[in-house]
């Protein structure tokens, strides 16, 4: 049987990579960013391209601020489209000016766009599938191992929303629903562009292609690409003389 | 959107510059960038350093290569600018179809072949690249975005294609395209004993075959100069295949070990024997043929870093013999080895600054060195003496005097620029060497 796959953030970089592959293996899927022209062109691009059809569907993680901005987003959902039994949830932004003693709209944006507006959908989505088989992909990032001076507010709601997802994860052990938790390393995105980094980022195709295996394994925290695993203990276990020194 | 640096070095490794540089993945990250000084580039394989500014941000436009519409019906296709010809080209034939202007490498960006109005090796019977654009969006820095064609906005249609990225970023453009006639090629490879020859021969050719085009040895000398093939290729029935295309082509990397102009008199010569000693007539596969430079990396790899010069130029059907004359006596005074001479027919009328025309179009190149340079402006002097036009993307020497006495419309095109940029928006290391700033 196919799958019904909602990817949140998959109008561009990783998440319009895991929304054409999914397309590729005839999966019905609906994709979700805030602007609705970036929807309809990927949409197009989709229907051209591949023999299926994406589906597009505008969420804001800025306006998913309570419970019922949440519940009323999967309402409209559902009246629309089948309920999903995948579900990737790839959205998130950080902000330039989140780099130390951050302005309160800067934290609370950060905040928002990565964790806040996150966890109400995923929870009212969980509410949604009455304990129907899900499998939802959680977007964390690298940054959320070892905070530091630049981005502060973003790995801080990363972390948090590692953290929320290891209780869903204990919450509903008995039932048919998995979290994958993924951490991803530099991805070849306009975040990464232009940046001399100690590591050369991964292709966004390629790391697709593993996403999509994960999301049908059980619940835990994986790393891609795998070996920012490894690097990830390092950066842990450097003593804080050290890492304050460090500049990355 | 948060710039970063990055070094853009010129593909024939004469211009580097570190510029401030974005990536925007789709139209509302694009769009939010009205009003402000940018640059569009492509695959960033534009000889001279066309898509390069410290002044404007520099937009990288390869992320923005989604297929927006497909009509069959009407032979049109909708694309970003971002997306290679050789991606375009692939899905085309998937369906059946082909684009008619091929230029000779997969990655150049749609946007990058509008911007230089580029031509393939088809270019007798279907022209240079500005014969398919229908229509195209551009983001204007103050405009906001416009849709350009015959119909609309026709004055900036105009400027745009071979526009040199000068009057806005290119959004997306609508192409025509036309039905596969097969999925193989026939090549035919004809002997020619000089330059003279060749054109004879090309111009025997032209209206039977959909590609025509000539290599030839530019270091012989006396009635040999000049001597090598016409390739006659057509169309022919076969089985299709596609190839998923890589960029091969880094500017950033060359080998350590690069030519001599004793290397390049032996390659062209053992090129020669080779050339001779294999099937004259055969079935080739689309696409390799399609893009002749692909998989021939290593050729402009062996420049090293010093890089290469290239020079085209259309001569007028009636100075072609004398021209070619002038050119063989200026190689042996300057004693320069001359590692590809090729020729291809034109059929078209310039306009603005775009490398169009009517006549035979002379590709060579030397390796960058001080001889070159006066080869080349004694080039310079012979194109102007037979009222050749010269191609501004293959060429990061030409000065804004040589471009105002070489096309009649350079006046036109810098009150057209000037009129939809009054204030100079839009930088380039390009428009700064031309001259065409407020």
């Amino acid at each position: 049987m196919k799958n019904v796959v909602w990817i949140i953030g998959g109008s561009s970089g990783l998440g319009r990579e895991v929304a054409e592959q999914h397309v590729a293996i005839g999966d019905h899927v609906i994709i979700s960013s805030r602007n609705q022209r970036d929807l309809d062109e990927l949409c197009a691009h989709i229907k051209h391209s591949y023999s299926g059809v994406a589906q597009s569907f505008v969420v804001d993680y800025a306006t998913i601020v309570s419970v019922e901005t949440a519940r009323s987003c999967i309402q409209t959902f559902k009246h629309q489209y089948p309920f999903p039994n995948v579900i990737y949830f790839l959205a998130g932004s950080n902000d330039e000016n989140d780099n130390g003693l951050n302005a309160a709209s800067t934290i609370n944006q950060v905040l928002q766009n990565n964790f806040i507006g996150a966890i109400h959908l995923m929870n009212e989505a969980i509410l949604a599938s009455k304990n129907e088989r899900l499998r939802i992909v959680i977007a964390s990032s690298i940054a959320a191992a070892r905070p530091r001076g630049k981005n502060i507010a973003y790995s801080t709601a990363k972390k948090a929303l590692e953290q929320y997802c290891f209780g869903l994860m204990h919450a509903l052990e008995k039932k048919d629903i998995a979290i994958q938790i993924v951490r991803f390393g530099y991805l070849d995105t306009r975040l990464s562009y232009g940046q001399r980094l100690p590591f050369k980022a991964a292709k966004v195709g390629v790391v697709a292609k593993q996403v999509m295996k994960l999301a049908h394994r059980t619940s835990g925290l994986y790393y891609l690409p795998k070996f920012w695993f490894v690097i990830t203990l390092v950066v842990q276990a450097i003593p804080f003389f050290i890492f304050k020194k460090l500049k990355f | 959107m948060v710039t970063k640096q990055v070094k853009i070095i010129s593909f024939d490794q004469t211009e580097v510059l570190e510029c401030e540089s974005i990536r925007p993945e789709n139209s509302s990250e694009l769009l939010k960038l009205k009003g402000k000084s940018l640059l569009a580039r492509g695959a960033g394989l534009s000889y001279c350093a066309a898509s390069a500014s410290q002044e404007s941000i520099v937009v990288d436009m390869s992320s923005m290569n989604k297929i927006l519409n497909f009509n069959p019906d009407e032979l049109l296709v909708e694309v970003e600018s971002g997306i290679s010809i050789g991606e375009l080209n692939n899905f085309l034939l998937k369906k059946g179809y082909v684009l008619p202007v091929l230029p000779g490498y997969p990655t150049i960006s749609i946007g990058g072949c509008v911007a230089f109005n580029v031509h393939g090796k088809s270019n007798f019977q279907s022209g240079t690249f500005s014969s398919l654009v229908q229509e195209f969006k551009i983001l204007h820095h103050s405009l906001g975005e416009l849709k350009c064609s015959v119909y609309e906005n026709e004055e900036l249609f105009n400027l745009t294609i071979g526009g040199m990225g000068l009057t806005g970023i290119i959004l997306s453009v609508k192409l025509s395209f036309r039905i596969l006639p097969g999925g193989k090629l026939r090549f035919q490879r004809v002997r020619c004993s000089n330059l003279i020859d060749a054109v004879r021969i090309m111009n025997d050719s032209a209206s039977q075959h959909e590609f025509v085009y000539s290599w030839n040895n530019l270091n012989l000398q006396g009635e040999k100069f000049g001597g090598g093939f016409v390739y006659l290729e057509n169309f022919a029935a076969g089985i299709l295949k596609t190839t998923n295309y890589k960029n091969k082509l880094n500017p950033l990397f060359r080998s350590p070990i690069h030519h001599s102009d004793f290397s390049i008199r032996c390659m062209c010569q053992i090129y020669s024997w080779i050339e001779g000693i294999r099937s004259e007539i055969k079935t080739v596969e689309l696409d390799q043929s399609s893009f002749p430079i692909y998989n021939k990396e290593i050729y402009y790899q062996l420049f090293g870093q010093k890089g290469f010069r290239e020079y085209q130029m259309i001569i007028p059907i009636s100075q072609v013999e004398i021209t070619f004359e002038k050119i063989r006596r200026a190689i042996a005074k300057h004693n320069v080895s001359v590692s590809l001479g090729s020729l291809k027919l034109f059929n078209g009328k310039s306009m603005h600054l775009r490398f169009d025309g009517e006549g035979v179009c002379l590709a060579l190149d030397v390796r960058n060195c001080k001889s070159a340079m006066l080869f080349f402006q004694e080039l310079d002097m012979i194109s102007l003496e037979c009222g050749a036009i010269v191609n501004l993307s293959k060429d990061s020497r030409l000065t804004a005097d040589m471009i105002s006495k070489t096309f009649p419309e350079y006046e036109i095109f810098k009150m057209g620029i000037k009129k939809y940029d009054p204030d100079g928006m839009i930088k380039s290391v390009l428009k700064t060497r031309l001259m065409l700033e407020v």
